[in-house]
């Protein structure tokens, strides 16, 4: 019976991520019908078709990818540090995005470059960590957490020398990268694809990541091979992170509350938390994007905002609803 | 089943739990460890259960070093209940109870009505079938307690491996824990306990280790091993023996 609880609640979810994406592609300056959102997809009226195919359709993917990537990050991270209030961000990872981007931004290099430089900047971040972290012990996780977090404060002084010394005319772009802005989004394919690799790797151990959630030691007791389950799901958290502020940049707010979240609603079977968090982060991103470019248009807004923005009074709602049950 | 231990050492950073320690123990007998706080006892139980490295010395179930079990087929074989449970998440009593489960479901198996008939069986057996829906972030130390007996009962391995089970506990649920325990020894299970109390131990316990916390150790039936001589140089405290219907009973001076 938790079983078809469980497939129910995904459809439901599946459901609010398809009306999420439909939405992207029928909102904006050129607002459509649903009659020509679906002719657009059919190619049969051009303008319009130009319209959902080349703009929205990219961007809304992009957007939901990056989502569910940061959700999934986040839920698989609160497991590793066993702390509701982890988060894909606390190990550095989007640090590192940071300065790889705004190293490119300030040398004036286009999207698909600094979109790369993001990519390997998160990457040497997590080797850095997980290097110095590397080693035998109990205190491991509380030396991954602070070894992340000293990273994460170095490369946080980093991005502010870059926008110290930037020329005035690239600092509105780097803000909102730092921000986390899904316009530039061209090419939402490899963030899908990593989304979907994320998902096939963390679906099959997500009994072993419930019974890890009960500590090292209960874990271990039960069968688990710790050690190597604990490096994967950082290995698997850290690049799929990697992939999200490559794609998008930093996005704050969906890793950590998107999880949450779901737990507060469905509680902690990874079973259904990993999969939930991803419809429910890629739809919330999906739906923040397209506030972000219809609010206060012609203006866009960094979506980083608008998550933030809906998220916050959801969740604090959700808290006290809780904490007068318990 | 029989677990033995040879010449094992077991370090703790500088500190020597035991030294060149030898023992065998059968199924359907039960070993209580004692020792004064800091002695290792926590550090040799984890050792048994394969939880942590020996310095050397080997510990083997059926002549098979523990090392070379499969993680998933140990947890079959033998299950650790630690001494303090942290709940950095909220779930059910009835799905903490169920994780036991753990070891003997498939990869992609759910858990059936049968598991969770199995899972609320067991927390009726701890008393506490009247919690089954409760959250484990609001039961007690000694509920908490009761319920992490619970979940090693669902998970139904030859040996179970206790750090201080009676610690949260009060007086008539420390009894019913024991006699809980002592149905299981009798029903062939194996039991090795981290205790406090010698004169449970001595009542309780078939077998007895004493750990001085300088390498050194004694190991024999616990109505032998447990007197006032050994206690005195174990706690470094002096004792007094009361007699009582047959029994030795010890209490500090």
């Amino acid at each position: 019976m938790t079983y078809r609880r469980h497939v129910f609640v995904l459809l439901v979810l599946l459901l609010l991520a398809v009306a999420s994406i439909v939405l992207a592609l029928a909102v904006g300056s050129l607002a459509l019908s649903w009659p020509d959102v679906v002719a657009a997809w059919h190619g049969s009226a051009t303008l319009s078709s130009d319209v959902v195919m080349q703009l929205r359709l990219p961007r809304a993917l992009g957007a939901f990818a990056c989502g569910g990537l940061l959700a999934l990050a986040g839920a698989l991270m609160q497991v590793l540090l066993r702390n509701p209030l982890g988060d894909p961000y606390v190990l550095g990872i989007s640090g590192g995005a940071s300065v790889g981007a705004l190293c490119a931004l300030l040398f004036g290099m286009t999207a698909l470059w600094v979109n790369l430089a993001a990519f390997v900047g998160a990457l040497l971040v997590l080797l850095l960590v997980f290097g110095l972290a590397h080693g035998e012990g109990s205190w491991v996780q509380s030396r991954l957490l602070l070894t992340g977090v000293i990273v994460a404060a170095g490369c946080g002084a980093a991005v502010s020398l870059i926008l110290s010394i930037a020329p005035e005319q690239s600092l509105h772009g780097m803000l909102f990268w730092i921000m986390g802005d899904a316009a530039h989004i061209t090419q939402p394919y490899p963030a899908l694809a990593l989304l979907a690799l994320g998902l096939a790797l963390a679906l099959p151990l997500a009994r072993d990541l419930n019974v890890l959630a009960r500590g090292d030691f209960q874990a271990a007791a039960l069968g688990v091979a710790v050690g190597p389950l604990r490096w994967m799901t950082y290995f698997l958290s850290a690049l799929l992170t990697a992939g999200a502020v490559a794609t998008a940049g930093s996005i704050g707010f969906v890793g950590l509350v998107v999880p949450h979240l779901m737990r507060l609603l469905f509680g902690n079977d990874q079973r259904l938390l990993l999969p939930a968090s991803v419809l429910a982060g890629g739809g919330l991103l999906t739906l923040a994007d397209t506030l972000a470019r219809t609010v206060i248009a012609p203006q866009q807004l960094p979506v980083g905002v608008l998550t933030a923005l809906i998220g916050v009074p959801l969740f604090l709602y959700l808290l006290s609803r809780q904490s007068v049950r318990s | 089943m029989k677990l033995s231990v040879n010449r094992l050492h077991v370090t703790v950073g500088q500190h020597q739990a035991c030294r060149d320690l030898d023992f065998e123990l059968s199924t359907g007998q039960s070993l209580a460890i004692l020792g004064r706080n800091g002695a290792g006892k926590s550090t040799l139980l984890n050792a048994l259960a394969g939880l942590r490295q020996v310095d050397s010395g080997s510990i083997s179930l059926d002549q098979r070093e523990l090392s070379v079990y499969p993680p998933r087929e140990l947890a079959r074989w033998r299950g650790y209940c630690a001494q303090h449970q942290h709940d950095a998440f909220p779930a059910t009593v009835l799905e903490t109870a169920l994780i036991g489960r753990h070891p003997h479901l498939d990869r992609w198996a759910w858990e059936s009505a049968h598991d969770e008939l199995l899972a609320k069986q067991a927390l009726a057996r701890v008393g506490l079938e009247n919690f089954v829906a409760r959250h484990v972030q609001t039961l007690s130390g000694g509920e908490r307690q009761r319920l992490a007996l619970a979940t090693l009962l669902v998970q139904d391995p030859e040996w179970y491996l206790l750090d201080e089970p009676l610690t949260y506990l009060d007086l008539n649920h420390v009894m019913a824990t024991l006699a809980l325990l002592q149905a299981e020894v009798a029903r062939g299970k194996g039991l090795i306990a981290v205790l406090h109390d010698p004169n449970l131990a001595r009542r309780h316990f078939d077998q007895a280790l004493l750990l001085f916390g300088d390498g050194s150790w004694e190991y024999g039936a616990a109505s032998t091993v447990i007197n006032r001589d050994t206690l005195q140089r174990l706690y470094g405290h002096p004792l007094r023996s009361l007699d009582d219907a047959g029994e030795s009973w010890f209490v500090p001076e």
